[in-house]
């Protein structure tokens, strides 16, 4: 994944832990001597995976409540990191933004050329409630889609449930399926 | 055959197109394109609500416009200031003009400012891919400008700590040099100052040869003139006696000679002698017991007055010898014509003490006998009074070997004072 994948957990363990926390988290994932990331480099997914136990293990947290947890930070953080525009753009409400999730990452993959971004796609949608369905090349994702659902709920001030209804991993990837209710 | 453009192809392709008939009046457009322009209805003049940015054509007219099918066109929009870049197609079944086209901006926020999404973009449409690379382009450059700025505040810093070590250095090499010439000043006067004392010390050697060789040589001339009246061949004269007697008194002042040169030999060699404390008055009172039969002899009247000072911190043997000298001086220099009177005074001023002696003797000659003839190691001064020379000396040598001074005021015929001053 990008850098910026990285650099946003590096963030959110310096912001709402340490720099030393950080250090040690790197030290556990074998990256004691990594600088920094760059935000528009292609890394391993490998990498991102071992960061995600290590903060698990460091923090003694489940590697779901990481992934919640970081997926809530992201959206927060590419607000800050110049892509609020983008955001601003994808929609101002809860159920327009979800509707443009894959145009969005289509958005993203012109800047990123070696992006492997999710697909999206919203169904049954009504007034309080959609599905959405979420496609992705890498497998174990999930709660990070469930944790970005709920920092976009934060961003629009809207109090949203979210529950995974359909859940399956094959060769291909990852395929979840969510229902979010408003 | 041609067929007419079906609308809601256009609705969904080109959310931004507008349609105007051939006298240039608004017949229907997008939803995207209602959203920039306000109150707008069939019939209204296309240029109510726009101007032509490009191509730079004269007027805008029909023929204007099929002439120039192949061009870009750019239009403004009044209200919002966006502008709408595409093509214009005429379609001779509807008889119409079709703008079809979408917002030309460079920052993302002029879209949000007119309240457009991604909804509102044709899903082929590049507009959005083409305005964000163009932010993560000016991103890109932003942050490496940001890291370019800190690299040069990091050299700027640099260069100033280098700057501030310089100066430090140059500081140092300043004060060494200011150290060094205060140095070479320093020794430069320690070196005058030896040369000084080295001349002071050759006088002092030549006049010690001098007293050497006078006070030494004077009593064994004597005894060798008293050996050759010796009667040899009448051991028994009663005169020998006489003449032995003399020898004797020579050998015992050679003696006091010879201790008192030994003495002044071991201060000027700055022999270690212990301090300890003198009681002033009791000191002076067994000098003046050691002196009695003089005191007795010449009738001298001595009085002893301390001042606010009763004892000091010093060697005591010194004191004692100066005392004693300066006594002794003062009795053997007596006037024949009235009882001598000797005052020792004690006394403290600025924190030294002033050991004063005063006598009524027969005074010096200042205006012809320099201080140096009288504290030196020559003859003396009274050449018609038995002394050996050496007393004053010896006082001296002491006095300065207690970092003190000795002064002397006179008057010829009346007597003299001799102040000495030590540190407390
Ligand atoms: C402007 C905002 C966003 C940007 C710039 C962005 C960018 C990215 C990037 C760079 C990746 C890494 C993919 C790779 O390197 O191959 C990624 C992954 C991902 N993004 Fe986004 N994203 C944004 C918003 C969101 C939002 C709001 C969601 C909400 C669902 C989302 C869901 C995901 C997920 C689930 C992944 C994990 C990758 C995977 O599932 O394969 N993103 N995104």
């Amino acid at each position: 994944m990008y850098g910026l994948v990285n650099q946003a957990i590096e963030d959110m363990i310096t912001h709402q832990f340490s720099v030393a926390k950080w250090e040690e988290i790197k030290k556990t994932a074998c990256l004691g001597d990594m600088a920094g990331f760059e935000n528009m480099q292609s890394y391993p997914d490998n990498l991102t995976y071992d960061l995600i136990g290590a903060v698990s293990k460091t923090l003694d947290i489940t590697t779901e409540q990481v992934l919640e947890a970081f997926g809530e930070y992201w959206v927060l953080y590419t607000a800050e990191k110049g892509y609020g525009d983008m955001l601003k753009m994808a929609g101002d409400s809860l159920p327009i933004f979800m509707n443009n999730l894959d145009t969005l990452h289509s958005i993203v993959g012109s800047m990123m050329p070696n992006l492997r971004p999710p697909s999206f796609q919203c169904t049954e949608i009504t007034n309080h409630s959609l599905k959405l369905h979420y496609h992705s090349k890498r497998i174990g994702l999930t709660n990070m889609v469930i944790g970005l659902i709920k920092g976009l709920g934060k961003r629009f001030g809207t109090v949203c449930e979210v529950s995974l209804i359909e859940s399956k991993k094959s060769e291909q990837g990852q395929e979840d399926v969510f229902f979010v209710k408003w | 055959m041609q067929q007419p453009i079906p609308k809601e192809f256009l609705l969904q392709v080109f959310p931004f197109y507008f349609a105007f008939d051939e006298r240039l009046s608004f017949v229907h457009g997008g939803h995207s394109f209602s959203k920039l322009v306000e109150n707008v209805s069939i019939g209204t003049s296309i240029f109510d609500f726009l101007e032509l940015q490009r191509p730079q054509i004269p007027a805008i007219s029909i023929h204007n416009i099929i002439e120039n099918q192949r061009s870009i066109f750019v239009f403004r929009l009044l209200s919002s200031k966006i502008d709408l870049k595409g093509q214009i197609v005429y379609s001779e079944v509807d008889n119409l003009f079709f703008f079809l086209g979408s917002p030309a901006v460079k920052e993302a926020n002029e879209l949000i400012k007119n309240r457009l999404t991604l909804n509102d973009f044709a899903l082929h449409d590049n507009t959005m891919e083409f305005l964000f690379i163009l932010q993560a382009y000016q991103n890109q450059l932003n942050m490496r400008l940001a890291d370019k700025n800190k690299e040069l505040e990091y050299k700027q810093h640099e260069i100033e700590a280098q700057n501030e070590e310089l100066k430090q250095q140059r500081e140092e090499i300043l004060s060494i040099n200011e150290r060094l010439e205060e140095l070479v000043v320093k020794r430069t006067e320690e070196l005058h100052k030896t040369i000084d004392n080295l001349y002071v010390q050759n006088q002092n050697l030549e006049q010690f040869s001098y007293i050497v060789s006078h006070n030494i040589r004077s009593p064994i001339a004597r005894i060798m003139g008293l050996l050759q009246l010796f009667d040899y061949q009448n051991i028994n004269n009663s005169f020998n006696i006489q003449v032995l007697q003399y020898i004797d008194e020579c050998a015992n002042n050679l003696n006091n000679i010879i201790a008192d040169l030994s003495e002044i030999i071991s201060i000027r060699k700055n022999l270690e002698k212990n301090k300890e404390y003198v009681a002033l008055q009791a000191n002076a009172e067994s000098i003046l017991e050691s002196l009695k039969s003089e005191i007795i002899q010449t009738n001298a009247k001595i009085t002893i007055e301390s001042k606010g000072i009763d004892t000091i911190f010093s060697i005591k043997a010194y004191l004692q010898s100066i005392l004693y000298n300066l006594v002794s001086n003062a009795l053997k220099y007596k006037s024949s014509l009235r009882t001598p009177q000797i005052t020792i005074v004690f006394q403290q001023v600025k924190g030294n003490l002033e050991i004063i002696v005063r006598d009524n003797g027969i005074g010096i000659d200042l205006e012809n006998i320099s201080e140096y003839q009288i504290f030196g190691l020559y003859k003396r001064v009274h050449n018609h009074v038995e002394g050996k020379g050496l007393g004053l000396y010896l006082v001296k040598t002491q006095v300065e070997a207690l970092n003190g001074k000795i002064e002397l005021t006179s008057t010829l015929g009346e007597g003299t004072t001799f102040t000495v001053t030590l540190p407390i």
